[in-house]
């Protein structure tokens, strides 16, 4: 049963099992791909492709990249708990005797992670809108880092171009991931450490802030809890009273209570302004992630290919195997010049003279009439091999000159007519060439390999043909 | 994708129901080679010397194990006229006369002198069709009576093919002799014929007999669905190869104080290696989708083709000439200016067009001759980065994506009969993009600027293979 979702790891193996498959021969790629196909007809194309991948993909160092995105968020989840454990820890415990300043307080722990979220969304944007939009802040995601060090080192030879967005979605959900975690050490080290410390918190700036101007901004940040999270409202008087000096030594007791009351405003404002959109901005970046992901996955150059061979019948037109000639090249005879004897036994061989040149006759002093037919009638040609065999026998002196179409290749049943004349006897093959053609050189080597095959001693092949004067012997 | 008939294999059928047909004849007349176009096999063996078919081969059409139906090769007749003799003397019954064909095959298998009458007869014994084929640049002549009688002695369904291997010079006087024979006769030329005239003799093969026609019609879809296939893979793995290729780029990187002249060198040697590469194994994938795996010999033959990528003397004839270098270039900086003049309102009166449509003409008129440029860049790190590519002549693509059009061209029109070097005729040397319009040569050209700069690269690969499939369907 193949697995559901697509992973970032499915991602690499599929690079890596495509680039293999460059050198591997198509035919073998066509059987292997269909027999993984064939049973997952109704799968849809993402499960048909993990069944692929878990079918092909050679096993080696790949099945550790198997737990990675679970091993990165979790590393990177840790790494944002701690650090955020860390700096609110410095913030809290860094000087104790100094109220925490609020205002530095939103500015580090909300307003920088604002900062931060927005640039995010910019990118995320162009990302998913198909730009290259490229930040130099991205370098400073530790997401960025731990990926590449992990899949180096793990992968290889990966074709990173290939699924550069991917990557970047997948970089910008885990610095999320990152964010997510960062403001849980936060929330949890200023729980812990409110609880086991006495800590004031106060507000002091170098800028002309008015207590009035101050309260209405921070009331209209507590909108979205203000009606059904009271305690984690403030108000005038409070803004009024835990306004200090940077260089203030001494607090009034009242003082001193009025700055407890503002933790839980400012555990709200991390709750509602670090972790919650960054908890949103994962899901919604984790979401474009895993789309694009099955997007590159099912769009991945060479992907096509696969899902068509899968899908696709296997058809084979071809025989099994290679051909190859079992015919044995033997050495070619030599053509011979036209007999020099005028006393000749001519042949018209399978009616060669009525597609041939009759020229020739004139020069073998032969005329129509006196031209024997053979190779229409087996009896017929029984009956004259008889009597050219009784003319040798009577040593008449005439040789046999058999009249044949240079354009038709030589059939068994010449060489058993040649057999049957008697061995004594000279005999030729004319070859007629084809009207207004000149004999082809395969056409020669056809015949002259015939000749060689024959048993006959004095067996010789003739031209008819004028352009082959360069290939007969002397 | 949609479940067609012929993506679905066909369902399971008895050995006897298979319709199977041997191609028979006198030797050395192309029986070889109608079998290698019809099944698409470039192993058989071909010769112009008779008697390279020594013994029947079997080609079954097979769809995921099943099959389908079968040709079988056969080597020529040689002794006809001792076989019809042999048949003559043994039938007195016209009703026994594929009986004593059968007994001829029984009695002769093991012998010499009816070898290839047995290899040729026993599957028509065992029930295969008969396709007679014949060569229409040769005469006719009486030899052929006794072939052609011994074969209706068999008393299977028959037709006769014309193959007119040098010249159509005989056509007519075959016709008329085989017309007393065969019922169905036709001219087909392995060596030249379409795709659909050969699925279209498929078809006729079908007709022979009629529980035979369904099977056959499916076959011929398959087919068909095939080559729809192979043209689909092949704009695939060219367009692939060109997204590839047009991003490439070698970086090296240099400590300081070492010379960076030898690896520069080095740099545009390994680019141009890696390009020649990558279009090499794009020609051979091409062919394997194609079923050609006997080209590789042939490779140095290819003529133009085979002429060095970076050989710009043959640019001219892959790529774009002067004129519509020109013209894309203007297009696409008019593009550009258009952007701007769209962002100003039309305030700009259309200036902006105008300006890029000159500046991107007279760009693409003085552009050097240079495919690629070579930027050095100092590290913050200390020492270089040396970067060769990605292509900066606007015509290297056009010439890339021509040269691969021109290879598939040759590849889908040849017959697997063709046993030739890989050649282009007078109409091949046309240029690839003469019938291009200005409009999707100027698309084209912004696509590979994207793809040059890794932008949206599954849609220009999407757009890639869209315009190869266009070419490959107006052969």
């Amino acid at each position: 049963m193949p697995k559901k979702s697509v992973s970032l790891n499915d991602l690499v193996r599929l690079d890596q099992q495509l680039q293999r498959d460059r050198e591997t021969p198509l035919r073998q790629l066509q059987e292997r791909d269909r027999a993984v196909g064939a049973p997952l007809r109704s799968e849809p194309k993402s499960r048909k492709l993990l069944a692929w991948l878990d079918n092909t993909a050679i096993r080696g160092r790949l099945p550790q990249l198997h737990n990675v995105e679970f091993s990165l968020g979790f590393w990177l989840g840790l790494a944002g708990l701690l650090i955020g454990l860390t700096a609110m820890s410095g913030l809290l415990l860094v000087d104790q005797q100094q109220p925490v300043n609020v205002l530095l307080f939103l500015t580090v722990f909300v307003g920088t992670q604002w900062l931060l979220l927005v640039l995010t969304l910019v990118v995320a944007f162009a990302v998913a809108m198909g730009g290259q939009l490229h930040l130099p802040l991205e370098n400073l995601n530790p997401a960025r880092w731990l990926f590449h060090r992990t899949f180096d080192r793990l992968a290889g030879n990966i074709r990173w171009e290939q699924f550069t967005p991917v990557v970047r979605l997948a970089l910008l959900s885990w610095g999320q991931l990152f964010g997510v975690f960062f403001n849980i050490g936060l929330l949890a080290a200023m729980l812990i450490i409110l609880s086991v410390v006495d800590r004031s918190f106060g507000w002091s700036s170098t800028m002309n802030i008015s207590v009035e101007g101050l309260e209405a901004a921070l009331r209209w940040l507590s909108i979205p809890w203000a009606t059904w999270l009271p305690v984690a409202n403030i108000d005038a008087q409070l803004v009024a009273a835990t306004r200090y000096q940077s260089l203030q030594a001494q607090f009034g007791s009242a003082q001193v209570e009025a700055m407890r009351a503002w933790w839980p405003f400012l555990f709200a404002c991390i709750a509602f302004y670090g972790l919650l959109p960054r908890a949103i901005m994962w899901l919604l970046l984790h979401y474009l992630y895993r789309r694009r992901l099955v997007r590159a996955f099912l769009h991945f150059p060479g992907v096509g290919m696969v899902l068509e061979r899968m899908n696709s019948p296997l058809v084979y037109t071809q025989a099994d195997g290679r051909e190859t000639a079992d015919r044995i090249e033997l050495d070619k005879v030599a053509l011979s010049a036209l007999p020099a004897n005028d006393k000749h036994f001519a042949i018209n061989w399978a009616g060669a003279l009525e597609g041939g040149a009759p020229d020739l006759l004139g020069q073998l002093n032969l005329s129509r009439a006196s031209i024997a037919s053979a190779g229409l009638n087996l009896i017929d040609d029984q009956k004259l091999l008889e009597t050219i065999n009784s003319q040798s026998a009577k040593q008449v002196g005439h040789d046999v000159i058999v009249l044949v179409k240079s354009w038709e290749p030589p059939l068994g049943e010449l060489g058993d007519f040649l057999g049957g004349i008697s061995s004594d006897t000279d005999c030729y093959l004319l070859l007629l060439p084809l009207k207004n053609c000149a004999i082809k050189p395969e056409e020669y080597a056809d015949w002259q390999q015939f000749i060689r095959q024959q048993g006959h001693p004095r067996l010789a092949l003739v031209s008819g043909s004028g352009g082959a004067a360069a290939e007969k012997t002397p | 994708m949609s479940q067609t008939p012929a993506n679905n294999p066909p369902a399971k059928k008895s050995a006897n129901a298979i319709p199977r047909f041997a191609v028979v004849g006198h030797p050395n007349k192309g029986k070889s080679s109608i079998v290698a176009t019809l099944a698409q096999d470039d192993s058989v063996y071909i010769d112009r010397v008779s008697g390279s078919t020594r013994t029947a081969r079997h080609y079954p059409m097979r769809v995921d194990g099943e099959t389908l139906y079968e040709l079988i090769d056969t080597p020529g007749f040689q002794r006809a006229r001792g076989a019809l003799a042999w048949l003559t003397q043994h039938c007195q019954v016209v009703s026994q006369r594929p009986a004593t064909v059968r007994k001829f095959c029984e009695q002769h298998k093991d012998g010499n002198d009816f070898f290839n009458e047995c290899e040729l007869l026993q599957p028509l014994v065992e029930g295969a069709a008969i396709i007679y084929v014949v060569d229409g640049s040769h005469p006719y002549g009486p030899e052929y009576e006794a072939e052609m009688e011994v074969l209706r002695w068999t008393g299977q369904p028959s037709l006769a093919l014309i193959n007119p291997i040098d010249s159509n010079d005989y056509i007519d006087e075959w016709e008329v002799a085989l017309g007393q024979y065969f019922k169905t006769v036709r001219v087909f030329n392995a060596h030249t014929a379409p795709f659909e005239k050969r699925v279209n003799l498929l078809t006729l093969f079908g007709q022979l007999h009629p529980q035979w026609q369904t099977l056959l019609e499916t076959a011929v879809a398959i087919l068909q669905a095939e080559r729809s296939r192979q043209h689909r893979q092949a704009s695939e793995t060219i367009a692939d190869m060109l997204v590839d290729v047009l991003q490439h780029k070698e970086i090296q990187r240099l400590p300081s104080g070492v010379p960076s002249k030898p690896t520069e060198m080095a740099l545009t040697k390994q680019y141009r290696r890696y390009l020649q590469q990558q279009e090499k194994h794009c020609r051979k994938r091409v062919e394997e989708i194609y079923a050609y795996f006997q080209l590789e010999r042939e490779e140095h033959a290819l003529e133009i083709l085979d002429k060095d990528l970076f050989d710009q003397q043959s640019w001219y004839l892959f790529g774009l000439n002067k004129r519509q270098l020109i013209s894309v270039g203007a297009a696409a900086g008019a593009s550009a200016g258009a952007m701007l003049d769209l962002g100003l309102g039309g305030s700009s009166l259309l200036l902006g067009s105008m300006a890029g449509g000159l500046a991107g003409g007279i760009g693409a008129w003085t552009f050097s001759d240079k495919i690629a440029q070579l930027s050095i860049k100092g590290l913050p790190t200390g020492g270089l980065s040396l970067q060769y590519g990605p292509w900066e002549h606007p015509n290297f693509p056009f010439v890339l994506l021509g040269r691969a059009l021109q290879h598939l061209r040759l590849i889908c029109t040849r017959s697997h009969a063709n046993r030739n070097t890989l050649s282009l005729d007078k109409q091949m040397e046309e240029n690839p993009f003469e019938h291009v319009t200005a409009a999707q040569r100027a698309k084209l050209m912004a696509a590979f600027k994207d793809i040059r700069k890794g932008k949206q690269l599954a849609k220009h690969r999407l757009l890639l293979r869209d315009s190869i499939h266009q070419q490959i369907a107006a052969l």
